[in-house]
């Protein structure tokens, strides 16, 4: 399942997928503006970050992740930008402590961001206790995790599930004064003229957020209460949306029928056992 | 650096409670670097139930850990709190299941005791979202942390797809002892035996202490009882006290879905209609109806079974839930010690004091009991005596109707006789003869007149 399962993002993902990813950076994005270094946890191939960031990254970028391939791509989606990438155990206390020092070494604001990444750990309790220590030291801190609950599909790189009772438990694991905030997923409309070049149309501003979290996003230390909702918006691709839906509508109407002929060809066979026996 | 963590428990008997305690215990030792000792307070010297992985912790009695020091000691059942002061540890805590002052009648000294424990201002971590909610209400500086319990996922997989059961009856599995009144389960079998459709009743209960009409087995091994719920379609769960009752979300890691009353904590897992159903207290004819509904809609039924088992994968592992024990433990620390010193001779004392008054009441209720057994005496004595005495009035008066008709039959048979002498020709000539005797003595009567004085006193009397 896993081969099959998309779990690293890159820039030619789902555009959705990556308006979702860019949302969250998008929500830290005041906290990475005020910092002198950005580091991000998990960073991926950048395809959410670089959106939404490219504008306000501080001089000292520090992009981590587990992944040597993953950094690579991330170092082609920023381009020509000055990066530090690092292949960093997040489960490992020494790894940790040797990042807090890299971190450190500048003097100036850090902001982190680790979003996606804690269900990934096969034990999130070393990172969590150094993320408190770095906001106690006065870092901005962002966070997410996963609302599983609702999907309830087995992500085969989810290591822990996680919900808004998971999301309980790890609130008595942060400082107190950290802030929550919920991803919810949006749907809309637009109209423009039609043109063959894309067009830029204005967004609503004064949206009703409503609905299940598909993430929960938690800031703690430095700037967390500066944090402000943010959304992203893009184009639908209901064309494959409804070559999916049509799939699925034509394959329950195919198994259907399919289950209808099994208890026929079952009559069937029953009778003729019946006439067999009967010889 | 390992941290030494002494986790205080009653026994190590097999019950819900302990096993989650177990749980925690292994894997922080195998998984997490904890150093961990189990030190067993009330049943000391019995052999312990086979829990797995038991061997990966250290097993003691209280008085084997005298002189050691440890970084966290966790009192469990509320009794063990009163243990803590014989521990020398920098950190204190109480893992909170239940509470379990409702473990007991009202009268029961146990309540105040037991309720006790949850003032002492110990740092908290429970299972149950609505313990973390009242603790938080209570005193809102506690440090409390909420830690769900895991599930077992090697012993009770998760299910990527229900099977449907179309036909058969309702397979539904009860769990509880059944004469521990806070579990419901006679109700719950009562509930059944309303039912209209058939169903497939069994009972899993750790004593079989009264009988019931059913299947009754148990105790069973937690496989064993995996095994049970891939074969049940509904757990029944008519609890009036739980902390986060297992049993339904250990079926839904089978395919089963569950039909249970609103007991604390089942808002950590149960959405009814999605998954289960809710059910009314002491509603045994809407449970009898909630049951039958199941029984005979199979596709309402396939549709709780699916969205249980989608429910049990997204449920934490015992792994991810000693992962998140581990951090609140680490937390608990790195938090300011509680002061143990100062609060254990306060604790001795009321406990002291509540067990003075509770010797007073006991002495009262000892005697309202003997005085109610002497005056239960005194009424049955009293009511023998009437009923003796009702007894001999009713001999007494049937004998003295007995001579009354007697009497009446002498009286009747006088009356016949002295009619006969009145009527015979002896006394007419005897009357005859005396004339000249009453002429000479006018005073001194005759025979007839005597005869009919007499008769008349006979009459009268």
């Amino acid at each position: 399942m896993a081969d099959i399962w998309e779990e690293r993002i890159s820039p030619t993902s789902d555009a959705l997928l990556v308006g979702e990813h860019e949302a969250r950076y998008r929500f830290a994005r005041r906290a990475i503006e005020l910092a002198d270094v950005w580091c991000d946890l998990g960073c991926g191939t950048g395809a959410g970050s670089v959106r939404a960031l490219g504008d306000v990254l501080p001089a000292d970028v520090v992009l981590v992740d587990a992944d040597p391939e993953a950094l690579r791509a991330v170092g082609q989606t920023f381009g020509d930008r000055q990066l530090d990438r690092r292949e960093v155990d997040l489960t490992s206390p020494d790894d940790l402590e040797a990042l807090a020092e890299r971190l450190g070494r500048s003097g100036g604001a850090i902001t982190l961001t680790c979003f996606e990444v804690i269900e990934h750990l096969t034990d999130f309790v070393p990172l969590i206790e150094w993320l408190t220590a770095m906001a106690r030291s006065g870092a901005s801190v962002v966070i997410s995790v996963p609302n599983d609950v609702f999907t309830s599909v087995k992500n085969p790189f989810h290591l822990t599930m996680w919900g808004s009772s998971t999301v309980e438990e790890l609130r008595g694991l942060l400082p107190a004064d950290h802030v929550v905030a919920t991803q919810v997923a949006l749907a809309g409309s637009a109209v423009a003229p039609l043109s063959e070049a894309p067009c830029r149309v204005p967004i609503s501003d004064a949206v009703e957020l409503m609905g299940v979290p598909l993430q929960y996003l938690i800031a703690f230390g430095g700037h967390a209460a500066d944090l402000e909702p943010s959304a992203v918006v893009m184009s639908a691709d209901v064309v494959a949306q409804r070559v999916w839906e049509r799939q699925r509508e034509v394959d329950n109407q195919y198994y259907r029928w399919a289950a209808t002929r099994v208890q026929e060809l079952e009559a069937e066979l029953a009778e003729v056992r019946t006439e067999l026996g009967g010889r | 650096m390992t941290m030494r963590l002494v986790v205080l428990v009653p026994s190590l008997r097999l019950s819900g409670g302990l096993n989650v305690v177990v749980e925690h215990a292994t894997r922080l030792s195998t998984r997490h670097g904890f150093d961990v000792t189990l030190a067993i307070t009330h049943h000391v010297g019995e052999e312990a139930w086979p829990y797995e992985g038991l061997s990966a912790v250290r097993v003691v009695d209280i008085d084997d850990i005298a002189g050691e020091s440890f970084d966290l000691a966790l009192a469990t059942w509320w009794d063990t709190v009163s243990f803590l002061g014989r521990v020398a540890a920098k950190h204190y805590a109480y893992f909170i299941q239940s509470l379990e002052d409702r473990f007991y009648d009202h009268d029961d000294p146990q309540v105040a005791l037991a309720g006790l424990t949850y003032r002492l201002r110990l740092p908290v971590i429970t299972e149950a979202r609505w313990i973390a909610d009242l603790m938080s209400q209570l005193d809102p500086s506690l440090p409390c942390h909420y830690v769900r319990n895991g599930i077992n996922k090697d012993v009770f997989p998760e299910q990527a797809e229900v099977e449907p059961r179309r036909v058969g009856p309702l397979r539904v599995l009860i769990e509880g002892n059944p004469d521990d009144h806070i579990k419901g389960v006679p109700e719950a079998i009562e509930a059944l035996r309303r039912m209209n459709s058939p169903a497939q009743v069994t009972v899993v209960a750790a004593k079989r202490s009264i009988a019931l009409n059913a299947e009754v087995i148990g105790p069973l091994t937690q496989r064993e009882l995996s095994e049970l719920y891939a074969r049940t379609d509904v757990v029944l769960k008519l609890s009036r006290v739980e902390g986060m009752s297992g049993p339904p979300l250990e079926g839904f890691h089978r395919g089963a879905t569950c039909v249970i009353t609103p007991v604390t904590g089942h808002d950590e897992y149960l959405q009814h209609g999605w998954n289960g159903l809710l059910v009314g207290w002491d509603d045994l004819d809407g449970t009898a109806r909630a049951l039958d509904l199941l029984a005979e809609d199979r596709r309402l039924l396939h549709f709780l079974r699916t969205n249980a088992a989608a429910t049990a994968r997204a449920w934490p592992s015992w792994e991810q839930s000693s992962t998140m024990m581990s951090g609140a433990l680490k937390a608990l620390c790195t938090s300011p010690a509680v002061d143990l010193a100062s609060i254990e001779p306060l604790y001795r004392e009321a406990r002291h004091q509540i067990a003075h008054a509770s010797f007073a009441v006991h002495g009262h209720k000892v005697k309202r009991e003997a005085d109610a057994a002497h005056i239960e005496k005194l009424e049955a004595a009293l009511r023998h005596a009437q009923h003796e005495a009702s007894d001999r009035g009713e001999q007494l008066l049937t004998r003295k109707a007995r001579l009354v008709d007697q009497d009446q039959r002498l009286i009747d048979v006088n009356a016949v006789l002295t009619g006969l002498v009145e009527s015979s020709r002896w006394l007419r000539l005897l009357d005859l003869a005396e004339r000249p005797v009453r002429r000479l003595r006018p005073g001194a009567g005759s025979v007839r007149g005597r005869l009919t004085a007499a008769r008349d006193l006979t009459r009268r009397s």
